[in-house]
């Protein structure tokens, strides 16, 4: 597991000349996945979670970051899988999807963040037909890496509209008086120094 | 049976029977002597008790004249005198008591003894009288007549002052009256016949009385009538006494009379038998005695006779029946004991066949002892020999034991070291079983301090996992940093580089945490498994540290078994050594007895005998048919002769 880390970290210094895209990579279900560094926020480590009752299985529950309450969706359950057990290491990872012109937080529990892989555009190839264990709306694309393929998750579909409505409705019903997430997307820079 | 009698038994008796005569002999001259001096002896006696006789006769007559003495005179001299001849009186008396033994002279002695003894407490009782009469007529008759005179004269001469001639005439009556009673007392007191005393008491009591009354009728005057009264009170004073004097004299006249006057004629009869007795003893005495004294000098010389032809016979017996045992002449005898002394045996006796006594006996020892001589001879060879064999064979002996003893010494040797290692043993047993046991606690121990590693382990692992906590941290805030940097465009380029830094030191250290994480488990698990080994090691060293002890117990008892084989083996190489030593004092004892083998050859050496000269001996006999002491010195050039071809026999062996 180290190894394609320090394989990895020497495609940061070699890199440049190829068009890549950096990617996070994490572990839920036992599976590795990935998704664009640039549709991360942040990542937190697990706390206080609380659960919302009358939501969907993969609702986990809500969380309170810096005041604004974030809704946390089991990737696991997401995809298809057992939920996950909570462990220390488990992390939310936070992303943003924009729904109807708002820019929405939502936390992906995984059970370990990985590493930043930077994967060049030649590498990465369409998701096949068939072959894997979840919705192919969910996958953007398949990236390989040293002969190993990633799953680059589709984060915009795995986060539904419908969820994403939902989601809201939850951020709402948790949050009445709450003006606008652009006042949130200043403050993820001081998000670790506060952890 | 006097034949078979022993010669010192035969001539004991002979002078027994001699010896008999002469104590006889001796006995009669001895009685007959001691039966003279005994009749000599009573003569003697007889003659001594008859001067005692006589002696105490004319004692007893002098007693009763100084007896007679002092009744006439009354003086103190005859009593003296009287005192002192009847105590020689009674000293012979006494002698004669003791002398005289016979029956009937004893008894007259003892007679004689109790009639002195009367008559001298009779004499005492008379001189008591004497005395008692002397003091009556010199305190009361003499006082009283005197008083009674003056009285009478002083009233008479008072009368007639005052011209009183009645008083006068009958004082001048009563006192002539009184002089004549005093005078009549005198005569009795001289004469002590009763018919003055009769007279006296008449004109006393009677013829004074009667005139006392007539004047006493006449006197009237005070100092007269005192003087009277003084005259009547001397009167029966006077009278008293002369009543007294009366009686005395006359006891004293009737113990003279009826004792004294008997007593002294009695003991002088008894004498005069006691000296009768005595003469007739003698005239029977003195003719046995010169009889018997007769008839013993017949019988002494009757005796003495008899002895002396006695003595003649058994002389002349005895002197055949000693000389007859003997055989022969003893200095014939002694020159053959001589020579056989001497060592030779070739002896030739004369007329063997009618020898007797100690010859015939002598004859008998010289052929044993040439027999004998000759067996002793080849005994002694033989012993010679045997005791060679001994010697070497106790050579030998001693030797092999010698040896034997240096094995068992060497035996004792090895025993001891075997003793040493062996008590080695068990002192590296006993110490092998503390070490054991302090290693059974260190073990112990060790699993304790293995314990504590694996919970330091475990604490190691606890913290490792904490730093591994803070490198996922940290990983994730350079993730965050690169997503931020990411975010940035081509501003945060650089700061993705050090996040990326930042996320590989995290990644570095969260693998090595987990590797050291992962050694430290492993550590634990093989610390935990050396924990329950050195735990279970514990029991299997006390199980070790018991057999040691066992062992030590072991080595014990080895030891103590090896020192009684020790002991054993000292027992036996002392007896081993005793043996070597006995087995050379046996070698010694045969050397000396093959010594004194060899001894006895030579002493045996000592006879001369020759089985040739044998040949010689036999015949001698007969052909000196007369036995002639002479002819035994004409045989000893032949004694002589004969050791040389004996010698020449010993140096044959």
């Amino acid at each position: 597991m180290s190894n394609p880390i320090t394989q990895n970290s020497k495609d940061y210094s070699t890199g440049g000349d190829e068009e890549t895209t950096q990617y996070l990579t994490f572990f839920a279900a036992d599976e590795r996945y990935a998704i664009d560094i640039l549709d991360v926020k942040e990542i937190v480590e697990i706390a206080q979670m609380t659960r919302v009752p009358m939501t969907p299985d993969y609702i986990r529950g809500v969380i309170n970051l810096r005041g604004s309450v974030v809704p946390v969706i089991d990737l696991a359950v997401r995809l298809g899988k057992e939920g996950s057990q909570v462990t220390k290491r488990s992390c939310i990872v936070l992303v943003e999807i924009e729904s109807r012109g708002e820019w929405q937080q939502v936390g992906m529990l995984v059970d370990e963040v990985n590493e930043i892989l930077e994967i060049p555009e030649s590498h990465l190839q369409p998701a096949p037909d068939f072959g894997t264990d979840i919705r192919t709306d969910f996958i953007r694309a398949m990236g390989r890496v040293d002969d190993i393929f990633l799953i680059l998750l589709e984060v915009g579909n795995v986060l539904s509209l419908q969820e994403l409505s939902q989601i809201a409705a939850i951020a709402k019903r948790a949050e009445p008086g709450r003006s606008g997430p652009t006042e949130q997307i200043g403050a993820p820079a001081d998000a670790p120094d506060a952890d | 049976m006097f034949k078979n009698m022993k010669v010192s038994a035969q001539i004991s008796l002979g002078y027994a029977i001699v010896a008999v005569l002469l104590l006889t002999v001796s006995i009669v001259s001895y009685r007959g002597l001691t039966s003279a001096v005994d009749g000599f002896d009573s003569y003697r006696e007889l003659a001594r008790d008859s001067n005692l006789a006589g002696r105490v006769q004319a004692n007893m007559l002098l007693v009763r004249l100084y007896a007679k003495d002092y009744i006439i005179k009354g003086t103190d001299e005859s009593i003296k005198s009287f005192k002192g001849r009847f105590d020689t009186l009674s000293g012979l008396v006494k002698d004669a008591e003791k002398e005289i033994q016979k029956p009937e002279r004893a008894e007259k002695v003892r007679l004689i003894s109790n009639e002195i003894a009367h008559y001298d407490r009779t004499f005492d009782e008379v001189i008591e009288f004497m005395n008692e009469r002397n003091r009556v007529v010199s305190e009361e008759l003499n006082t009283n007549g005197l008083a009674m005179r003056k009285a009478m004269t002083a009233l008479i001469e008072s009368a007639y002052k005052d011209g009183d001639p009645d008083a006068a005439y009958y004082g001048g009556r009563v006192q002539e009256s009184l002089l004549l009673a005093r005078l009549y007392v005198a005569r009795y007191l001289t004469t002590n016949a009763q018919e003055d005393a009769d007279r006296a008491q008449t004109e006393l009591n009677e013829n004074t009385a009667k005139r006392v009354e007539e004047l006493d009728a006449q006197v009237e005057n005070p100092a007269r009538r005192r003087l009277l009264s003084e005259f009547r009170t001397a009167q029966q004073n006077y009278a008293k006494a002369l009543t007294d004097i009366n009686r005395i004299i006359t006891e004293r006249n009737k113990v003279i009379q009826e004792e004294l006057d008997v007593v002294g004629p009695t003991v002088a009869d008894a004498t005069e038998e006691v000296k009768l007795s005595v003469q007739a003893d003698q005239d029977v005495l003195g003719p046995a005695v010169k009889e018997n004294n007769s008839a013993i000098q017949s019988t002494i010389l009757w005796v003495s006779l008899a002895a002396v032809i006695a003595t003649v016979v058994l002389s002349f017996f005895l002197v055949r029946m000693v000389k007859r045992p003997l055989g022969g002449e003893p200095a014939d005898m002694q020159r053959i004991a001589q020579r056989i002394a001497s060592g030779d045996l070739h002896i030739e006796f004369q007329n063997r066949d009618k020898a007797s006594g100690v010859y015939a006996a002598m004859m008998d020892m010289v052929d044993k002892l040439r027999t004998i001589v000759s067996q002793v001879r080849a005994n002694a060879e033989n012993l010679s020999s045997a005791s060679n064999e001994v010697s070497a064979t106790a050579q030998n002996l001693s030797q092999s034991s010698t040896e034997q003893a240096a094995s068992v010494e060497e035996t004792t040797a090895s025993i001891e070291e075997l003793n040493a290692s062996v008590q080695q043993n068990a002192e590296n047993a006993r110490v092998t079983s503390g070490t054991a046991t302090s290693s059974a606690e260190e073990a112990r121990r060790g699993g304790d301090a293995v314990n504590k590693t694996v919970t330091a382990m475990k604490e190691i692992a606890n913290k490792i996992s904490l730093i591994e906590d803070i490198a996922y941290k940290t990983n994730l805030l350079s993730l965050n940093a690169a997503i931020e940097a990411a975010r940035a465009g081509e501003h945060g380029k650089g700061f993705t580089v050090v996040a990326a830094e930042v996320r590989k030191l995290a990644e570095n250290s969260r693998v090595t945490a987990q590797e050291i994480n992962g050694l430290a488990s492993n550590s634990v698990s093989i610390a935990e498994e050396a924990g329950q080994l050195l735990q279970a090691m514990v029991p299997n060293i006390s199980k070790t540290a018991d057999l040691v002890e066992e062992i030590t117990a072991a080595s014990g008892e080895q030891a103590s078994g090896v020192a009684q084989i020790n002991d054993a083996m000292g027992q036996l190489d002392k007896s081993t050594q005793q043996n070597a030593s006995a087995s050379e004092e046996l070698a010694a004892t045969a050397e000396e007895l093959n010594g004194q083998a060899n001894e006895l050859q030579q002493t045996v050496a000592f006879f001369r005998l020759d089985k040739s000269d044998e040949l010689q001996f036999s015949p001698a006999p007969t052909h000196t048919a007369a036995a002639h002491p002479a002819e035994n010195q004409n045989t000893d050039p032949q004694f002589s002769a004969a050791p040389i071809s004996d010698r020449k026999d010993f140096e044959r062996f």
